[in-house]
């Protein structure tokens, strides 16, 4: 071992050790298992026979003939864009109301970040019923209010997919609020103590002063909330199971059936190597976009 | 020195972060935990025995049974863990890590646990008492037998039946349950007519749980009227001739008769509507019974029956529905380090007293013939509504769908449930499934994979 490398490991070695054990799990359960399934997308494996080679077939089958796949893309595209286009506003919002001097301002807080630390299989659930079309709360309070005159389907083929996003909305808000919260607070007082002599009103602060200066933590946010939500499975497994007829299937959800496809007593065999290969294309598509949102708000940002 | 007690500190940090984590991936037990052995006064010298089920309506007369007899045999300690979900999943996850309990609950054919490598042949414990007790449900070929080797044994059937609440039919002025589907849809029209200020539909599936209602409802439909997506006769598939079945309950879809948001609807969500007299119709098998009756999971007050279901065109329709988990029931996990005893408690379950007051206490049919001779029917509706009878139900042979197939696309059920829905045209769908399901076994017969089932003078309505 050259010196250089041993004084490095001398100078090093403790913080070496603390960052061991997350290197550890990190080739467990991540490098091995992309290994696995970088290797198995060439090949046809069920889990019990041995795998056989196919090159690129996977692949052929996923580009040519697996059109479910592709609309569960789409749908991943609407439920993702839903999400954001009201959760990130939203959660700003509440983050400049929440930096403010109003009362109560920290039970708001907890209350709004609550949803963040409920299991999303519980919380889908809960909201499986209060959605319910025939006899769930929402529809009972919308009718006594007369709101509306007949139950809504909130399952049904028109509005699953909104129904998805709502419970999408609901869960994440109070997190990305916590970090717009987070951001907020490294504003000095000075700029708007500034602003407010050069006669700017409460409007003008928020576009002129917080937003240009909560770039890089909007930059931050948008990329989590924009990956985090092409991720999204969870609670529409447990809303929908995907359905109906496949309107609110989503990529990942897709991947999951591909290597776990039984449902209750109906067996049906795996295909680990095309679902290996779904999930590297789904991979792909997610990071392609989340590098080209980093491009386009590089160049905004400066 | 202050230096090497930080590296010191710092290591034994370290140390204890690392046992920490590789502590969490002991195994663990999951599911129901024991309510009635605390493993805490557990002895040493009990045997524990771990029994997984995916069965929760007979969940207190099983624990009952299963508390008896672990305090009349002391060297036994027998543990019952219920899967209701992803049961399937969860068992050959932990079959695959080693942590597979000794004795499960055989849903599938025995080519399917075999393939995974999953069960023990029970052959070694088979006694001529147990050959005559079963007579010619003991070895059934495919279902629980392969290649000669036993691996489960019979125990109840699911039978499948048209529910229909009688006050529902009695009210609106309908002569009786529907004997044809084209009965079936009118009646749900008329009921749906009537009841709906009320919030009381016609019918209702569980369609968000596209293949309970695929096996359940549709398969069972067209086994009753002597026809099956799978022709055993040529050996292929054929699913047009499903489209009578789809059409009936896509026009109620269509017409608003169904029970509103089917989509989303789960069976336990249904029954609570059935058992609260909202719904006029469904079809499911005969875990109702006991769902229904005083002390079940929804009592219902509603005086209900279940009648074969209807046939297509015809008052008589000559086939049969197919008897459900029939020839299987458990069996001893590969990795059982003491089958000897699990077989022990396997007798224990598969007794004729015990078969015969499951019954009795409604909560299935049982099939064993030794056990159904002296088993009655209980007192409780719909009991003797869903008995077997040679007329209305038998076992069909193991289809390729259920043994392993691989096919491109959607699942049959599921695009069962998108013709249903009005999502796609349903002779296009059809035959796009004919044709990959076809293409698939194809395959799979050319790799060796799953075989090609012929059987040239089968004949459901015998």
């Amino acid at each position: 071992m050259s010196d250089k490398v041993k004084r490095l490991l001398k100078q090093n070695f403790s913080t070496y050790l603390m960052v061991l054990p997350c290197v550890v799990l990190l080739i467990v359960f991540v490098i091995y298992p992309l290994c696995w399934v970088l290797r198995y997308v060439f090949f046809t494996y069920d889990g019990l026979r041995p795998e056989k080679y196919i090159g690129f077939g996977n692949f052929v089958r996923l580009f040519t003939r697996d059109h479910d796949y592709w609309k569960s893309v789409y749908n991943t595209f609407v439920y993702a864009a839903g999400k954001l286009i009201i959760t990130v506003p939203l959660s700003f919002l509440l983050a400049v109301l929440l930096n403010s001097g109003i009362r109560m301002k920290n039970l708001f807080r907890a209350i709004i970040f609550m949803p963040t630390i409920i299991s999303t299989a519980v919380m889908s659930l809960v909201f499986y019923f209060m959605f319910n079309s025939y006899n769930g709360i929402v529809n009972q309070v919308l009718l006594r209010t007369s709101i509306i005159s007949s139950p809504i389907n909130w399952f049904g083929m028109d509005l699953a997919m909104v129904t998805a996003i709502i419970v999408a909305i609901w869960g994440a808000v109070g997190n990305y609020m916590i970090y717009f919260l987070a951001g907020l607070q490294t504003i000095p007082e000075e700029m708007y103590e500034v602003a407010k002599i050069d006669g700017a009103n409460r409007m003008q602060i928020l576009f002129f002063i917080v937003i240009p200066l909560m770039g890089p933590v909007m930059q931050m946010v948008l990329m989590l909330s924009i990956i985090v939500a092409l991720k999204g499975f969870q609670s529409i497994m447990v809303l929908t199971g995907g359905g109906p007829a496949g309107a609110t299937d989503v990529m990942y959800l897709y991947v999951y059936r591909s290597f776990f496809p039984s449902q209750g007593e109906v067996l049906f065999a795996p295909q680990y190597g095309y679902g290996s290969a779904v999930a590297v294309v789904t991979a792909a598509i997610t990071g392609f976009i989340t590098m080209l949102y980093l491009k386009f708000s590089n160049k905004r940002i400066n | 020195m202050r230096k090497h007690v930080l590296i010191i500190a710092r290591g034994i940090i370290v140390c204890c972060l690392l046992l920490a984590m590789f502590s969490a991936c002991t195994p663990q037990s999951s599911g129901n935990t024991d309510p009635l052995h605390d493993p805490g006064t557990q002895s040493a010298e009990k045997t524990e025995i771990l029994l997984w089920t995916n069965q929760r309506a007979d969940l207190v007369f099983r624990e009952e049974k299963r508390a008896a007899f672990n305090n009349a045999n002391p060297d036994l300690n027998v543990k019952m863990e219920v899967f209701t979900e992803d049961y399937a999943t969860t068992l050959e996850l932990a079959v695959a890590s080693g942590q597979a309990p000794d004795i499960f609950q055989v849903l599938n054919n025995a080519r399917y646990y075999l393939d995974r490598n999953m069960l023990q042949p029970l052959d070694k414990y088979v006694t001529d008492d147990l050959k005559q007790r079963y007579g010619n449900l003991f070895m059934i070929d495919e279902v629980n037998t392969i290649d000669g080797k036993l691996y489960t044994l019979a125990e109840r059937g699911i039978t499948f039946r048209l529910i229909y609440n009688k006050d529902i039919f009695e009210a609106v002025g309908l002569p009786g349950p529907p004997k044809t589907t084209e009965q079936m849809y009118d009646y749900a029209k008329q009921i749906t007519e009537w009841g709906r200020k009320d919030g009381i539909y016609g019918y209702a599936m569980q369609l968000k749980s596209t293949a309970s209602v695929g096996d359940r409802v549709i398969d069972q439909t067209a086994r009753r009227n002597g026809f099956f997506s799978y022709d055993f006769i040529n050996g292929k598939f054929n699913f047009s001739v499903m489209k009578p079945i789809l059409s009936v309950y896509r026009k109620m879809y269509e017409e608003g008769i169904m029970f509103p948001g089917i989509e989303g609807l789960e069976i336990d969500p249904l029954r609570t509507q059935f058992a609260a007299g909202k719904i006029g119709m469904y079809i499911n098998g005969n875990w109702e019974t006991a769902i229904y009756a005083e002390n079940g999971q929804f009592p219902t007050k509603c005086n209900w029956g279940a009648v074969t279901i209807p046939g297509i065109g015809t008052e008589n329709p000559s086939g049969k529905t197919n008897i459900n988990n029939a020839g299987k029931s458990w069996g001893i996990s590969i990795s059982s380090e003491v089958p000897d005893l699990a077989w022990r408690y396997i007798e224990y379950l598969l007794e004729d007293d015990y078969l015969a007051e499951y019954q009795e206490k409604g909560y299935g049919t049982i099939v064993v013939p030794s056990a159904a001779k002296i088993a009655k029917f209980p007192d409780m509706i719909g009991a003797e509504d869903f008995a077997m009878k040679d007329t209305l139900d038998m076992i069909w042979p193991v289809s390729p769908e259920t043994a392993g197939l691989k096919f491109e696309g959607k699942n049959a059920y599921d695009t069962y449930a998108a013709i249903i829905l009005g999502a796609v045209d349903i002779d296009a769908a059809l035959a796009d499934l004919t044709s990959r399901y076809n293409a698939g076994l194809n395959a799979g017969e050319k790799d060796g994979t799953v075989k090609r089932v012929v059987i040239p003078n089968f004949d459901p309505t015998k």
